[in-house]
């Protein structure tokens, strides 16, 4: 079956996805689109609002199709204007990423007679031609006019926001006063409801970093062994007050620390907002995935952080999304995925967070020793490294360290990181009787790379005698 | 002027901080009289922390880990990206026989699966590929095998999962098949539906009187499935009323003509022949020929009911009579049988025993029907043990049977996928994977997609493995 403008007009769901499809016809909007004609299918990553883009794949043959974005419309947008793409101005050959490969294996047959996007139930009429006329411009003077309107009621908004931040700051510190009044040994029990209570006033004040991080101690707390808990959460409340009083004394602190700290508290920084800015920091080339943590949060959103290491430089990158908990969530990336791409980065006292920016097609498929190269030769290095790190920004959750020719070994029942020539120190491995980490330890040395979270090593790739290897 | 906090102020402040100060505000440091000040000390120890903590070293040094050699060589490292989208791609219902089918084609590749790849499937279903890193993994991640040291034992066997539990009780059940079954009753009601159906399956195993009892029991389980496998089990023991309900069914629909050839059997007219020949394949031919009266010689002469042939073969193949189950093969009425019979009725035994009668089936099958001289017969059957080339058209011939079974995926009544993999790994060999690939892809169409990327991945690791100079490897 060919694909043609009036079947993109059937399978769509209603005339306002065909509308939004129709904003998305531009090249521009699309990093990556391609077709195989051989295999008849299309495929492409279209950027959203996120920081990776939505990965959009469409059977010509059968109109089946898939999208990462967490629509619920069927097909969403992105499948339509990539179909449209092709049916109107076709898009250049060629093969099939992983992430299309792996799609079409988890394809189930599908019984006669069923036709994917085609309800039974007659809907709504939908016109193309409709979807792409464009809206009649208003005059340059209202134009400006409300522009005006917009920059005074942000500004009315930023101030009245600032108010209640720190109203919501004076009350979160009097509330760690009182869990210190109680005893920090006391408080295990009722962890959950106050820390609740907690994040909810700080919800009303809009500090919704904060609000996360309060909500989130129970849960770290009691990842903690128990004679461990009372001093961890202590460090947790002074790190958190160190924060609070990092942004009563913004103007302080160096440009990106104050970029930190803001973002720390909830200030969040909108996507173009980073991608037009000139001083933010650009890294361009080949970049390998090593590793996707996901995360549900309280707040029913699924958090994907994506690691990549750049090639020749050795910079490390954190994609992040947050994606609804309800929808479909897999992870934007696959580990060992090889991308060329420009990342921008966040402002940051250690820029790790970035986003993804121009994209281009021509990237490896398999990935590379390259992405593991310039690695730290020793465990006290690495472990000052952080230190360091942790010093410029004392809230950095992971350090990202590449280790060469370390080896995984046990101690009793859990995981070490040890050197062969200096094997008294050693870094614990956050997990317990993993198989995968069994399988590199028998390989011997290898080059690791992976995350140092508090005091423990959490392995996402390496590079050993069998090649490859990711957790 | 500068104050410093000495360790001895810290120690009094974490104590109180660890402590509390009964409902009081915290204490600051000394010479820092405000609340403010007790906050930010807590922040400036937090911070400290921090950066005063060396990294872990200990004179007790850890223990390295080595893993058993294996001399043959591993997995296609350019193929591995498929098996693992493969296994990943299959759900639940057809992970089993997917994980089986890759592991017998991989063993017969005479490649060993590559060690990060191990981990991350189903050890138990790979079993046949794994060599000696099946009993360490297992020793290593506390899972079973076949080794003493891990295997299941009366006490622990219910912590294991259900594939082990199945093998292990089948296992039980030839050694003292009553205490198999007391144990089997004794974790029953707390199983789920699909494992209380697995694990029936073990019953088959030496099914005696002494099971009559549970089974009938059985009637009435929440789940319909483990009725109706409960029910087929009772209809093989004498005395159940099944048994006798079945011989009944079968001496209705059974007999025996007098021929000018002399005596067949024959199926009356407007019978449901598919029950008929699945409740055949549940009896021993002999004991089935005893209970309805006829001579057991008719078991290898029923001409005028060649479907009767593969019921036989199967029940033969599930009480071990392997010589009677070669004798049916090998009979010229086998051959008219059409292959999607044989799957059908294949699918109610262990894919071993499955794979076990593929052989002498397409052997058998080929000297009439499937090839032009016997020799190339025998050379089908090779096959099936290991990576030998074959004529394509072989290898068509075959996949253009086999599609009978796919034509039946795109309708209600046709097979499950996860049937239709079993079947594609028993019945096509290596060097027919491309082939039947092929052929596949040239219909157009979506019906399997797990078998085209079986095959895909099967044809590309045949290749690899009888020639090194494939792209593949």
């Amino acid at each position: 079956m060919a694909l043609t403008l009036d079947t993109i007009q059937e399978l769509a769901p209603d005339q306002k996805s065909l509308k939004a499809a129709g904003k998305l016809l531009q090249p521009a909007k699309w990093p990556l689109a391609a077709v195989s004609q051989e295999r008849g299918l299309a495929w492409g990553e279209c950027q959203g609002s996120g920081s990776t883009p939505y990965r959009a794949v469409l059977d010509l043959n059968d109109h089946g199709y898939r999208c990462t974005c967490p629509s619920r419309k069927f097909p969403c947008k992105h499948v339509l204007a990539l179909g449209w793409r092709v049916a109107e101005t076709g898009l250049p050959d060629g093969t099939p990423p992983e992430w299309v490969e792996e799609w079409l294996t988890r394809r189930r047959g599908r019984r006669a007679g069923a036709i994917p996007g085609r309800a039974s139930a007659p809907s709504a009429p939908k016109d193309l031609a409709a979807a792409v006329t464009p809206e009649a411009e208003p005059p340059a003077e209202e134009v400006a006019a409300r522009a005006e309107r917009a920059a005074k009621a942000t500004r009315r908004r930023v101030e009245r926001r600032e108010r209640a931040m720190l109203a919501g700051m004076d009350e979160l510190q009097t509330w760690v006063a009182d869990v210190l009044g109680e005893g920090l040994g006391q408080f295990e029990e009722q962890a959950v409801d106050r820390c609740r209570s907690a994040a909810a006033r700080l919800v009303d004040a809009q500090c919704g970093g904060l609000a996360r991080w309060v909500d989130t101690l129970p849960a770290g707390m009691f990842d903690q062994p128990g004679a461990h808990r009372a001093r961890w959460l202590m460090q947790e409340l002074g790190l958190i007050i160190l924060a609070v009083e990092a942004y009563r004394r913004l103007d302080r602190l160096s440009p990106a620390l104050q970029h930190d700290v803001r973002r720390l508290v909830g200030w969040n920084q909108r996507r173009q907002d980073l991608l037009e800015d000139p001083d933010a920091l650009r890294v361009s080339g080949t970049w390998t995935v090593l590793g996707v943590h996901s995360e549900a949060q309280v707040d029913n959103l699924i958090r994907h952080e994506t690691w990549l290491r750049h090639h020749s430089s050795s910079q490390w990158a954190a994609l992040v999304d947050h994606m609804p908990l309800s929808g479909r969530t897999g992870a934007p990336f696959h580990v060992g995925e090889v991308l060329e791409a420009e990342l921008v980065y966040y402002p940051s006292a250690v820029p790790l967070r970035a986003l993804l920016g121009q994209r281009s097609p021509d990237a490896p498929h398999a990935p590379a020793r390259g992405a593991l190269q310039h690695g730290i030769t020793s465990i006290s290095a690495a472990w000052s490294e952080a230190q360091a790190l942790r010093a410029r920004l004392p809230w950095l959750p992971s350090v990202p360290l590449v280790l060469d020719q370390v080896q995984i070994a046990r101690r009793g029942r859990r995981f070490v990181v040890t050197q062969p020539a200096r094997p008294g120190t050693f870094l614990p491995v956050s997990s317990e009787a993993d198989a995968a980490l069994l399988a590199l330890g028998a390989t011997g040395p290898a080059t690791i790379a992976g995350l140092l979270r508090e005091a423990a090593f959490q392995p996402l790739a390496a590079w050993s005698t069998c090649g490859w290897w990711s957790a | 002027m500068t104050r410093r906090l000495t360790s001895s102020h810290l120690q009094q402040l974490e104590k109180a901080w660890l402590l509390g100060t009964q409902r009081g505000p915290p204490p600051a440091p000394p010479g820092f009289p405000s609340d403010p000040h007790a906050l930010a000390a807590l922040a400036w120890r937090a911070h400290q922390l921090q950066l005063t903590v060396a990294a872990p070293r200990s004179t007790d040094l850890p223990s390295p880990i080595e893993a058993p050699d294996d001399p043959r060589p591993p997995f296609p490292d350019p193929l591995r990206p498929a098996l693992r989208r493969l296994v990943i791609a299959a759900d639940a219902r057809s992970q089993t026989s997917l994980l089986t089918a890759v592991a017998w084609w991989i063993r017969d590749a005479g490649v060993r699966l590559h060690p990060f790849d191990t981990w991350a499937m189903d050890v138990a279903e790979l079993a046949p590929c794994m060599g000696p890193y099946e009993a360490w993994v297992a020793a290593q991640t506390g899972q079973p095998s076949d080794d003493p040291a891990t295997a299941p034992t009366d006490e622990t066997w219910e912590t294991y999962g259900p594939a082990h539990r199945v093998r292990w009780l089948a296992g039980r059940r030839e050694q003292d098949p009553e205490a198999a079954l007391d144990l089997l009753r004794a974790c029953w009601g707390s199983e789920r539906a699909d494992v209380r159906r697995r694990l029936l399956e073990a019953l088959a195993t030496n099914l005696g009187s002494y099971d009559r009892a549970f089974l009938e029991g059985l009637a009435n389980d929440r789940s319909k499935k483990v009725q109706e496998h409960a029910s087929i089990l009772l209809a093989r023991i004498p005395g159940s009323e099944q048994h006798a309900a079945t011989r009944e069914v079968l001496a209705e629909t059974i007999s025996v003509k007098r021929g000018l050839r002399g005596p067949e059997l024959l199926i009356a007219a407007g019978a449901d022949m598919r029950q008929v020949l699945l409740t055949v394949a549940h009896f021993h031919p002999y004991d089935l020929a005893d209970a309805l009266g006829f001579d057991r010689a008719l078991i290898l002469g029923n001409g005028d009911a060649p479907a009767l042939c593969p019921a036989f073969a199967v029940g033969a193949l599930r009480h071990d009579d392997d010589a009677l189950v070669d004798a049916i093969l090998g009979q010229p009425a086998t051959r008219t049988v059409p292959l999607s019979l044989w799957l059908d009725l294949l699918d109610g035994v262990s894919p071993e025993q499955a794979r076990s009668i593929a052989p002498g089936l397409v052997a058998g099958r080929g000297a009439a029907t499937l090839l032009a001289d016997a020799d190339t017969a025998a050379e089908w059957a090779a096959l099936m043990q290991g990576p030998l080339t074959v004529p394509g058209a072989l290898a068509l011939r075959g996949t253009l049977e086999y599609q009978a079974v796919l034509d039946a995926l795109t309708t209600e009544s046709g097979p499950t996928v996860a049937e239709a993999i079993r079947g594609a790994a028993v019945l096509i060999p290596p060097a027919g994977a491309r082939d039947a690939l092929t052929e596949l892809e040239a219909r157009g169409g979506m019906a399997a997609p797990l078998i085209q990327a079986l095959w895909r991945l099967l044809a590309d690791l045949h290749e690899v493995s009888v020639d090194p100079a494939s792209p593949g490897r």
